[in-house]
Formats: structure tokens, C-alpha cells, sequence
């Protein structure tokens, strides 16, 4: 939640998380697990069961329906006009076009919710302040799991959730009543079928821990940051940093008939659209450089067993197949490999 | 958590361990490998360049493992000829995970200078009074970083009490029926 509003927060799961034996890390000013066990075990977990993150860190912002209104200015897709039990992924652009972070919206009774990036929180709630939204700082006040794998929607049965179509949400059963309710989402960032639950801190830890009786992994941001990379989805700071979205393939989530800051510095521009790079050994990192084109994000695919990256094309993507090479610019080693498409593997939630 | 630290191996402060045998000729070798220690550092190693067999110099780099979050460098312990390398690292690299002073071995060195170069290396003893002491020293500042944040520990607690839920948008208009929260 950033630097001003105090270091190393823990979120309502820490202590759960603790006796599991996380090793946690520093994000963004959360302290957040990074792996239980490991990070290829519990990203494999995901691919073929189902594993249980804790995504607290990310954060909530509601805005009040009278409110909602001016959120239409402020991003490329319709946001304010989020159906209820609904849920959009958009932009939010400088007036450059630059992507400030990239979120998403949620439809409520009285409001939309916001869920947005803890690397991009202070800058979020600047900028939207400084534009007259109302907006209510709750990530604090409340928590966020992702259960995500092949088994997550029996798993959801189980917990007596129904789950909807992709990106939509519902109250959960018997907490609509209370101070807090809890909703449950079919959503993710894994590339797998999964649901995700905000609520009170109390209603998360018990989604939490029944999770886990029923066989879900706890999985740490190690893993999801592996997962996401396998879905060839960008990260806020990474693909998104210091580009519009036409420079990373956002251009569907980009309503043109509306007016929004950031319109005229990316009107009429081409877009470009990701790739994949595959190595044929050792692993490509973030930074890394060919003639044209930079790789945002790199990692281990334990799914495929070699290295991957999401690349930036300074013109066009390459057709699959063809060789590069990319250079570390730091140790000048070079990685060769080939171009591919993304996602490196295949999504498979329900598509609407 | 404790780390393996057998009893009867040679140690560097860079982590590597050294395992001194004879070969049928009863003339001596040096296996070498990372301790466990650094495995749990590294976490998952994915990929690992495995050294080239010819001689190589005390220090030189003998190997490189790649983790999730970097790459890093096994220096040779000894000096000496590679005269083995553990090729199933390649297809195998987690084996210097699960078991880092035996299949996760990397390489056999033929040493050139063992009588003069093995008194520099560590015993079990002093190179577990290194791993304490790293560990002495991440707890130190992990604390003294929580002491010079005027105000943390309140911050720690303070996120999730109950006054702020008052502005709370998921709340229902209506009074909470039930008793669980």
C-alpha cells in the first residue's frame, strides 16, 4: 500500500501463512509469501489440482455510486457502466497515454469496486482523487484469496459457492447480511478455471483454511508469477511500464466511441501485439535485449520445462518459429531461442 | 529450520562443499557440490551449466545454477582437472535441491595441489558458525529495519480493526442476521 502508509504490512492471512512455513517477502510494502514449499511445485499444483493464493496485498478501492460517474474519463474501457455482479479489465492513462496501472471493476449494488495493483496504489489514488472520485480506501478493511487449478470449481461446490460465467461475481451464501459481505468471482490470472473471494478478513481466513482441508495448495507470488507468465498475461511494472496499450495488445479493452484521458496521444497509433520467446536453454530475464525487442518479463516454465519471456516488439511480433537470440545487457551473455505465440499455455477457463 | 552440514566434508564461505576420495589408483579426488544451505537460498534450481572438463583454478567459476530469482556461480574449491560432471543435473537440475551432498553433486576435480589447498578450506565446525552467523545477521536486520520505522508495529496491527469497516461498501444496508460475524 506504499511506502508513505507504513512498511512490511502483513495481511489478515499472515499468521495462518506463518505456521505453513511461508517464506515471505517485500512487495510493494507487503510482506507477502513468496513459496511454501516451492515455487515450481506449487506452480504445478495449480496446473494439474488446485492451489489457494493469498492476493490481499492487492488493492481495493470503492467508489460510491454517486461517484461512479467520473471513473468514465479516467479509463479505456467502460468502467462506469460495470453491471452489477459483473467485471471489466481496464486501463487508466496519463494524459500522455501512458498506462498508469491497469485494473479491474467490479459492479456493485451501491458503487464499483476497484482492484488494483499494489506497485501502482499510491499512484492510483492520486491520480484518481486529483480527478474528484470518491474513493474509499478499503484493502485494509478487507481480504483477497485466488483459488485457482482444474479443481477449483469442485472445490467451490464444496465451499457451497456457485460460480457464474468468466468474470462475474455473486455474494457468498449467509455473509450477504452481515457488516461485510463476501463476494466470489470466477476470475483469476493463472490461465486455469478458479475463483477468487474478497470479504472480511474473517470470511477470507475461513475460505482460506477450508480450502486447504479440501486439498488446495497454499501457493505463494513465486508461483503466480510463473502461472501468469504461462498465460502470457502482463504485469503491472513490467509489460505495462512507460506504454500505452497499444504498445502491449490492450487495444480490446479500449472503447473509442468514448471519451477518455490519454485518447488523443493513442489515437490512429498501430498496435502491436506481445510474443513469446522460448529458449532452448537457460532462463531469459526481464532486461534482456534483441534488435527489436526487449523482454518485459522472463522466467522457469515448469509446466514446459525451459525458459520463457514475454517480449516487446519494437514494430511487429515475428511470425512463431523464428530464431532470436537476446542479449543480456548487463553480462553481454546471449540466450538464443525461438518466437512464439502467447499464451505459451493454453487458457482454460470457460470462455464466455 | 536447520541446514545438513555433514560432518567429515570440506567448506567455502561461497557455500560449495568438497568431498575428498580416492580413485582406484588411490590417487586422490575431489567431489565438489553446493550445501544445503545454499540450496534453500536459491530455491528451485531450474537450469544448470554444468563445467567443461579441463583444469580450472581455486576460485575460478566451475558452474552456474539458475533460480527463479537469478543466476548464481559455484567456484571451484580446489584447483585441478574436471575429470566428471554430474550430466543428469541437465535434465535433473532439482536433484541439487533434494539431495545436495549426494545425487546433486556437480563435478569431480582431479586436484593439483590438495596438501597445500586444503588447509584453507573449512571444516564442518567453522563452516557452520558461518551459516549461524548469516543468519544472525538476517534477523538483525530484519529487526533494525522494524526499529527505524518510527510507528511499524502499530501500523501491523492497525489495518484490519473494526472502526474502519464503518465506511465499508460491501456492507448490506440491512442489520446483520447472522451471529458469525
Amino acid at each position: 500500500m506504499g511506502t508513505e502508509s507504513g512498511e512490511g504490512l502483513k495481511t489478515p492471512l499472515a499468521p495462518l501463512e506463518e505456521e505453513l512455513g511461508a517464506k515471505f517477502q517485500d512487495f510493494h510494502g507487503w510482506l507477502t509469501p513468496l513459496y511454501f514449499s516451492s515455487i515450481s511445485s506449487e506452480a504445478l499444483a495449480v496446473r494439474n489440482s488446485a492451489g489457494v493464493f493469498d492476493v490481499s496485498h492487492m488493492g481495493r478501492l470503492f467508489i460510491p455510486a454517486e461517484s461512479v460517474d467520473k471513473l468514465g474519463p479516467l479509463f479505456t474501457n467502460n468502467v462506469e457502466s460495470t453491471k452489477m455482479g459483473r467485471m471489466k479489465y481496464s486501463f487508466m492513462l496519463r494524459d500522455d497515454g501512458i498506462i498508469i496501472d491497469d485494473v479491474v471493476s467490479y459492479g456493485l449494488q451501491d458503487g464499483v469496486l476497484l482492484v488494483v495493483n499494489a506497485s501502482a496504489y499510491d499512484a492510483d489514488v492520486e491520480w484518481l482523487r486529483e480527478h474528484r472520485v470518491n474513493v474509499q480506501e478499503i484493502t485494509r478493511d478487507t481480504a483477497m484469496i485466488a483459488v485457482q487449478g482444474p479443481k477449483s470449481p469442485s472445490l467451490a461446490s464444496s465451499l457451497g459457492f456457485r460460480l457464474g460465467q468468466w468474470f462475474s461475481f455473486e455474494p457468498i451464501k449467509g455473509w450477504e447480511r452481515c457488516w461485510i459481505s463476501g463476494i466470489v468471482s470466477r476470475s483469476g490470472y493463472t490461465g486455469e478455471d478458479g475463483f477468487e473471494v474478497i470479504g472480511s478478513p474473517q470470511l477470507v481466513q475461513e475460505v482460506y483454511k477450508k480450502a486447504l482441508a479440501l486439498g488446495a495448495s497454499p501457493a505463494g507470488l513465486g508461483a503466480r508469477d510463473v502461472l501468469r507468465i504461462e498465460a502470457g498475461y502482463t504485469l503491472s511494472g513490467a509489460e505495462t511500464s512507460g506504454r500505452t496499450p497499444l504498445d502491449i495488445g490492450g487495444g480490446r479493452f479500449i472503447k473509442w466511441e468514448k471519451d477518455f484521458i490519454g485518447k488523443s496521444a493513442i489515437e490512429g497509433k498501430r498496435e502491436r501485439s506481445l510474443f513469446g520467446f522460448v529458449a532452448d536453454q537457460g532462463i531469459p530475464r526481464a532486461g534482456f535485449v534483441s534488435e527489436l525487442a526487449l523482454i518485459t518479463s522472463g522466467t522457469f516454465s515448469p509446466t514446459l520445462k525451459k525458459g520463457i519471456a514475454i517480449v516487446v516488439p519494437e514494430n511487429g511480433a515475428p511470425p512463431p518459429g523464428t530464431p532470436m537470440t537476446f542479449t543480456d545487457p548487463v553480462t553481454n551473455r546471449r540466450i538464443s531461442g525461438k518466437a512464439t505465440t502467447l499464451p505459451f499455455v493454453p487458457w482454460r477457463y470457460p470462455m464466455r | 529450520m536447520t541446514y545438513l552440514v555433514p560432518e567429515g566434508l570440506y567448506y567455502t564461505k561461497e557455500h560449495e562443499w568438497a568431498k575428498v576420495t580416492t580413485d582406484e589408483r588411490g590417487q586422490e579426488l575431489v567431489v565438489v557440490g553446493i550445501t544445503d544451505y545454499a540450496q534453500a537460498k536459491l530455491g528451485d534450481v531450474v537450469y544448470v551449466v554444468l563445467p567443461q572438463l579441463k583444469a580450472y583454478s581455486k576460485g575460478e567459476v566451475l558452474a552456474e545454477l539458475e533460480a527463479y530469482k537469478g543466476v548464481s556461480e559455484v567456484y571451484a574449491p580446489v584447483s585441478g582437472e574436471v575429470i566428471e560432471r554430474n550430466d543428469k543435473l541437465e535434465g535433473a537440475p532439482e536433484l541439487i535441491n533434494q539431495d545436495p551432498y549426494g545425487k546433486g553433486w556437480i563435478a569431480v576435480i582431479r586436484p593439483k595441489d590438495l596438501s597445500s589447498e586444503l588447509p584453507q578450506l573449512l571444516d564442518h565446525k567453522a563452516y557452520e558458525e558461518i551459516i549461524v552467523g548469516h543468519r544472525a545477521a538476517e534477523k538483525s536486520l530484519r529487526s533494525a529495519e522494524r526499529a527505524g520505522r518510527p510507528g511499524h508495529a502499530e501500523e501491523d496491527r492497525r489495518p484490519f480493526n473494526r472502526p474502519a469497516l464503518q465506511r465499508h461498501p460491501l456492507r448490506s444496508p440491512q442489520p446483520c442476521a447472522s451471529t458469525t460475524c
